[in-house]
C-alpha cells in the first residue's frame, strides 16, 4: 500500500512538472530540430464518480471514486526526408497512465486479482506504452507505412462495422469517452496505398502483417469498467480471484500474443467517387481477436476453479482454483470479412449526409453451450455474420437558441440504424455481450444517437451519446459538457453516463449500475 | 549637321525605342479603376496635409467620423468595452497610394474583358473561359461582385492565419491557428496554364486544403473544400478529424453556421465567399472611408483580450458601396453592405444587419500589395477584424504572424485529393 503511495505521488509530481513546464505560450505543437521533429499530445486526469452500485457492490469499495486514471500521451512525427519527389516520416506515438483507484481505495486493491492489478494501474511493458511507431515513405502516387500503426476504416464515430484491422484496448476506456489512440492496439505491418488517375480517382490500399497478433484486452474484475466481485467470486466475502478472473487470465496466457508466423493477416481496400458517393471495399483476413472456447477442455478448465470453491463457499473458508496442466482452453480462429463504406449529401433532404457501412464475416467463429450459456460449452461453431448500419447526420439553425446559445453554432445531430443478422444460428450459440442478441434471435437491431451543441462561442461544447437497442431494450446515455479554459492548452469536461434497461440473462449486461458521474481536466499541447 | 542627324536618325530611333519599350510598358503592373478622379484626389491630399502620420483615437475620431463607420467610431471611443489597453484603441492615417495589380492580372483584363457575354440575368455566359477584371467600369452592383470574385488571389496562394476568438469583457481568448492552400482552376492570370487548367472535367473553380494546429483537440485536423464552376452545385468538402482518425464527408450547405467559436459563418470567408447567384446587388454608390490597404500586421500591436489592433495603417479610398441581399427569404442576415476597393475589388468593410435589420456586426479587412513567388506584387488580404457589436465579441486574423503569405505557389496536383488526407503530416 505504501509503496503504491508512493507510486501514485511520483507520477503526480511528474504530470505537475511537465504542465508546468509546457504552460507557456506555445505553438500548437512544440518543434524541434528546425521543424523536422514535431512533438504533441495530451495531460489528463480522468474521475469517475459512482452513482450506482450493482446489488452487494458497494462493500467491496471503500470510495465512490472508483475511477482516477492520469494518462499521458505524446505524438512526435520527426521528418527524415522532404522533398518535392519524395517525403519520409518517422511517426511514434508513446502513452503512459497511472490509474490511482487501487492506491486509494484499498477494498479495491483487496478484491481485485494480484497480478491483474500492476497491469490495470499502469503499462507493463513497452508494447503497452509503444502505440505507434511507423515510418512512412510518401513518393507520387505511393504511401508506404512500416511499422507499428492504428489503422481506421470507417466513417461512423462510434460504431465499428467495416472498421476491422486494430483490435480494442477496453481495460480503461471505451469509444466515444476516450481517444482511438488510447482504446486500439497498434499492429505491426507494411501498408501500402496507391492514388490511381483511373475514373473514380481509385485508391488501392494493402495491409500485410506478417505475423503480429494482439488480442482484445477487456477490463479487469473489480475495476470500473469491470464485472464487480461480487458477481464473480463464488464466496465474495473472501479476496480470492472470480471466476471471470479465472477465464480472462487463462484467456490471456492462450492467445498468441506476438510473433509467429500463422498469425499473419492480409487486407486489401479500394477507395473511389461515384455518382457523387465516396465508397470504399474492403477484404480482410485475421485471426478473431477474440477467443472461442475449446469444448472439450474447458468444462474441465471450469471445474478446476467451480469444485474448490464450491467446498471452499460450503466449508466458508477461502478458495482458489486448481492448477490447470491441460493445455491451451481458449482458441483463436481465423475468419475473413467483407465491407464497405459509402457516404454522399443528399440535396434535396436538407443538404444531410448520409452514411452506410456493411459487413460480412465469413466463419466467424463461436462457441454452443447447453441452453445457449457459456458455462455449459459443448462444441465450437462457425457463422457467416452481416451487419449494416446506415447513419443520416445534419445540422440545424433552431430559431433563438442558435444565436443566444450557440452564439451561431448549428445543432450538430447523428442517428445511425445498425442491424446485424447472424446466419443459420444453432438455438445454443452464444451470443453475448458482444453481440447484443436475444437467445436463438438471428437479429439484433440498435439506433444511436450524438449530438453536439457548441455555445458562447464555443467556451462550451455539449455532447450527447445514447444508445437503445431495440431487440433487448437496453439503453445508456452520456451527456457531457466541456469547457475551454481561456488561454491554448486547459479543457474541463464535467459529465455522466447512465445505463438502464430490461434485464434479459442471454444479454451482456456488463455496464450496467455503472452510471457515474465523469469529471475530467485535460491539458492538450 | 546636328540638327539634321536629329531629323534623320534621332526621332525615328526615338520612336522605335518607343514601340519597343510599348508592349513591356503595356505588361507592366498597373493600377485597374480609380478610387478618385484628379479633383477628388487633389481633395484628399489636401485633407491629408492636416491628417498622415497622425494617430486616431478616441479624442479625435469624432474629426474623422465621416470615413469611418459608425460602429467603429463607437469602438475606438469606448475602448474598455473591448478590452483596450490604458493607451485605448488607435489608427495610423497614413497617405492614399493607388495599388497596382500583377502584370498578368492587367493582361488577362485587356485582353478578356472586351470579350464578357452576358445572360439576360446579368451573368456572365463565358465565365468559365475568361481571367482578370471582368468589368473595370461596373455599372452596377453585379458587376461589382463579379469584379469582386476574379480576384484569384495570385492563382494560388498559402497562408498561416493566427486567429484568436476574443470575449474583450473578459479580456479572455480562445486560439484558432490554421493553414490555408489556395489553389485556382479557373480565373487564372499568373500562371500556366491559363486562363483555366484544361484538364478540369469536374469543373472545379477554386479548391482549398485547411490544415488546423489549434485549438489544441484540433491538431493536425485536415480538410479541403472545392468550389464549382456551375453556381448552382454546392461545394464538396471532406475533413480528417485527427481525434477520431476517420475521413467524413461534410455538407457544406449549411453556409450560415458560424465557424467553430468565431462571430463569421462560412460565407463570410474573405467577408464573402459562397456563389455569387446567391445575392442581389444594389450599387448604392461611392463612399469616402478611411480603410486599411496598406498594413504590415507585423507592425501593429494587441493585448490579450483586445478586440481590435492598434496601430493599424488607414487611409482614405473611394469605396463602392454596394447592399448584398440573399434571394433566400430566411437568411440569417437581412442585409449585407460591402464597401469595396476599385482598385483591388477587395470588400475593405462590411456592415451586416440581422433578419430584423437591426446593425449587427462589422468586419474590416487589411490589405497589403505583397510580392509574389514570380516578382509580381499582389494586393492580399494579409489580416481581418471582426466586431459583434450585439453580443460584444471580437475575433481577429493575422495572415503575417507566422509568415508572409506565399503567393503564385506551385501546388501539388493531389493536395486536393482524400488520399492525401490520409497521408502522415
Amino acid at each position: 500500500m505504501r509503496k503504491s503511495f508512493i507510486a501514485a505521488l511520483c507520477m503526480v509530481a511528474v504530470c505537475a512538472c511537465i504542465l508546468l513546464c509546457a504552460g507557456r505560450p506555445a505553438l500548437a505543437s512544440e518543434q524541434f530540430l528546425d521543424g523536422r521533429l514535431e512533438i504533441s499530445g495530451f495531460a489528463k486526469e480522468t474521475v469517475y464518480y459512482r452513482t450506482s452500485w450493482d446489488k452487494g457492490e458497494e462493500k467491496y469499495h471503500d470510495s465512490r471514486v472508483d475511477f482516477a486514471n492520469t494518462s499521458l500521451y505524446f505524438e512526435s512525427i520527426y521528418k527524415l526526408k522532404e522533398s518535392a519527389d519524395m517525403n519520409i516520416t518517422w511517426f511514434n506515438g508513446l502513452r503512459y497512465w497511472f490509474e490511482a483507484s487501487p492506491s486509494y481505495d484499498d477494498k479495491v486493491h483487496r478484491y481485485m486479482a494480484h497480478d491483474d492489478i500492476q497491469k490495470y494501474q499502469s503499462p507493463r511493458k513497452f508494447e503497452d506504452i509503444l502505440t505507434e511507431s511507423y515510418l512512412s515513405f510518401v513518393k507520387g502516387p505511393w504511401d508506404m507505412r512500416v511499422g507499428k500503426q492504428i489503422v481506421i476504416w470507417g466513417q461512423l464515430d462510434m460504431q465499428r462495422v467495416a472498421d476491422v484491422v486494430n483490435p480494442l484496448d477496453l481495460r480503461l476506456g471505451v469509444p466515444g469517452v476516450d481517444n482511438w489512440e488510447e482504446i486500439k492496439k497498434g499492429l505491426w505491418m507494411i501498408r501500402t496505398s496507391y492514388q490511381s488517375s483511373l475514373p473514380g480517382n481509385l485508391i488501392f490500399e494493402n495491409i500485410i502483417n506478417p505475423g503480429y497478433f494482439q488480442q482484445q484486452y477487456l477490463p479487469y474484475e473489480g475495476t470500473h469498467w469491470g464485472p464487480p466481485h461480487n458477481q464473480s467470486a463464488f464466496n465474495p466475502k473472501y479476496d480470492t480471484d472470480g471466476i471471470y478472473h479465472w477465464q480472462q487470465s487463462k484467456w490471456t496466457r492462450d492467445a498468441p500474443n506476438g510473433w509467429a508466423t500463422d498469425n499473419w493477416e492480409l487486407g486489401f481496400r479500394i477507395q473511389g467517387y461515384t455518382w457523387d458517393i465516396d465508397w470504399s471495399v474492403l477484404y480482410w483476413n485475421a485471426k478473431s481477436d477474440n477467443p472461442i472456447a475449446d469444448a472439450n477442455r474447458a468444462a474441465d478448465y471450469g471445474n478446476n476453479y467451480a469444485l474448490p470453491n464450491v467446498v471452499g463457499l460450503i466449508l466458508d473458508k477461502p478458495a482458489y482454483g486448481k492448477a490447470w496442466k491441460g493445455g491451451d482452453v481458449f482458441r483463436f480462429k481465423r475468419y475473413q470479412t467483407f465491407g464497405g463504406t459509402a457516404q454522399t449529401v443528399i440535396r434535396p433532404w436538407h443538404d444531410s449526409v448520409w452514411r452506410l457501412e456493411w459487413f460480412y464475416a465469413l466463419d466467424s467463429p463461436g462457441n454452443l453451450g447447453t441452453d445457449a450459456k457459456s458455462t455449459g460449452v459443448y462444441d465450437r461453431a462457425k457463422n457467416d455474420l452481416l451487419g449494416v448500419a446506415i447513419q443520416w447526420n445534419d445540422k440545424f439553425d433552431i430559431p433563438w437558441w442558435t444565436q443566444a446559445i450557440g452564439t451561431g453554432k448549428f445543432t450538430d445531430i447523428s442517428i445511425t440504424y445498425y442491424v446485424e443478422y447472424i446466419r443459420n444460428m444453432h438455438e445454443d450459440l452464444i451470443v453475448d455481450t458482444g453481440y447484443n442478441h436475444r437467445r436463438d434471435d438471428p437479429y439484433t437491431q440498435t439506433v444511436s444517437c450524438f449530438l453536439k451543441q457548441e455555445m458562447f462561442n464555443t467556451t462550451w461544447v455539449f455532447v450527447l451519446n445514447a444508445n437503445y437497442n431495440l431487440m433487448c431494450q437496453k439503453w445508456f446515455v452520456v451527456p457531457c459538457f466541456t469547457y475551454s479554459f481561456p488561454g491554448e492548452h486547459w479543457r474541463a469536461d464535467i459529465g455522466a453516463k447512465f445505463y438502464g434497461g430490461a434485464k434479459n440473462e442471454y444479454v451482456g449486461d456488463g455496464y450496467a449500475h455503472k452510471d457515474s458521474l465523469l469529471f475530467r481536466l485535460r491539458y492538450e499541447f | 549637321m546636328r540638327k539634321r542627324w536629329n531629323q534623320l536618325f534621332g526621332l525615328p530611333l526615338l520612336g522605335a525605342f518607343m514601340l519597343c519599350l510599348a508592349p513591356a510598358l503595356a505588361g507592366a503592373q498597373e493600377v485597374i479603376g480609380t478610387s478618385y478622379t484628379p479633383d477628388e484626389l487633389a481633395k484628399v491630399k489636401d485633407w491629408e496635409k492636416t491628417w498622415v502620420g497622425k494617430k486616431i483615437d478616441k479624442t479625435n475620431i469624432d474629426q474623422v467620423a465621416a470615413f469611418i463607420p459608425e460602429s467603429y467610431v463607437g469602438l475606438v471611443k469606448e475602448p474598455e468595452k473591448w478590452g483596450a489597453p490604458p493607451e485605448g484603441n488607435f489608427f495610423t492615417v497614413v497617405a492614399y497610394q493607388p495599388v497596382k495589380e500583377t502584370k498578368g492580372f492587367c493582361e488577362a483584363t485587356k485582353k478578356y474583358s472586351p470579350t464578357v457575354k452576358k445572360n439576360p440575368d446579368g451573368t456572365i455566359a463565358n465565365y468559365k473561359e475568361i481571367a482578370g477584371r471582368p468589368f473595370p467600369e461596373p455599372k452596377d452592383g453585379f458587376e461589382v461582385a463579379y469584379n469582386y470574385e476574379f480576384n484569384n488571389h495570385g492563382d494560388s496562394a498559402k497562408y498561416r492565419r493566427y486567429g484568436p476568438n476574443i470575449t474583450p469583457k473578459s479580456r479572455t481568448e480562445r486560439l484558432a491557428d490554421q493553414e490555408y492552400t489556395e489553389f485556382f482552376f479557373i480565373h487564372r492570370t499568373e500562371k500556366e496554364p491559363l486562363p483555366a487548367v484544361a484538364n478540369n472535367p469536374k469543373g472545379q473553380h477554386r479548391a482549398y486544403f485547411l490544415n488546423m494546429y489549434k485549438p489544441a483537440e484540433f491538431l493536425n485536423t485536415r480538410m479541403f473544400s472545392i468550389r464549382y464552376d456551375d453556381p448552382k452545385k454546392e461545394d464538396d468538402a471532406y475533413l480528417w478529424y485527427s481525434q477520431f482518425r476517420r475521413i467524413r464527408r461534410m455538407s457544406t450547405a449549411q453556409r450560415t453556421d458560424s465557424i467553430d467559436g468565431s462571430d463569421l459563418i462560412y460565407d463570410d470567408e474573405y467577408l464573402w465567399d459562397g456563389q455569387l447567384t446567391r445575392n442581389n446587388y444594389t450599387l448604392k454608390g461611392r463612399k469616402d472611408l478611411l480603410c486599411s490597404r496598406h498594413t504590415d500586421m507585423k507592425a501593429t500591436t494587441r493585448q490579450d483580450g483586445q478586440g481590435l489592433v492598434n496601430g493599424l495603417t488607414i487611409e482614405r479610398c473611394n469605396t463602392f458601396v454596394v447592399d448584398v441581399i440573399s434571394k433566400d427569404p430566411n437568411y440569417l442576415y437581412g442585409k449585407r453592405v460591402w464597401y469595396v476597393d476599385p482598385e483591388t475589388y477587395i470588400i475593405l468593410w462590411t456592415e451586416l444587419y440581422d433578419s430584423n435589420g437591426k446593425f449587427w456586426k462589422c468586419f474590416m479587412n487589411n490589405t497589403l500589395p505583397c510580392p509574389t513567388e514570380i516578382g509580381q506584387v499582389k494586393p492580399f488580404i494579409v489580416g481581418t477584424q471582426f466586431q459583434d457589436f450585439q453580443r460584444g465579441h471580437s475575433g481577429l486574423s493575422d495572415q503575417q504572424k507566422f509568415y508572409n503569405p506565399k503567393i503564385s505557389i506551385d501546388v501539388p496536383a493531389d493536395l486536393f485529393t482524400v488520399g492525401n488526407l490520409q497521408k502522415t503530416f
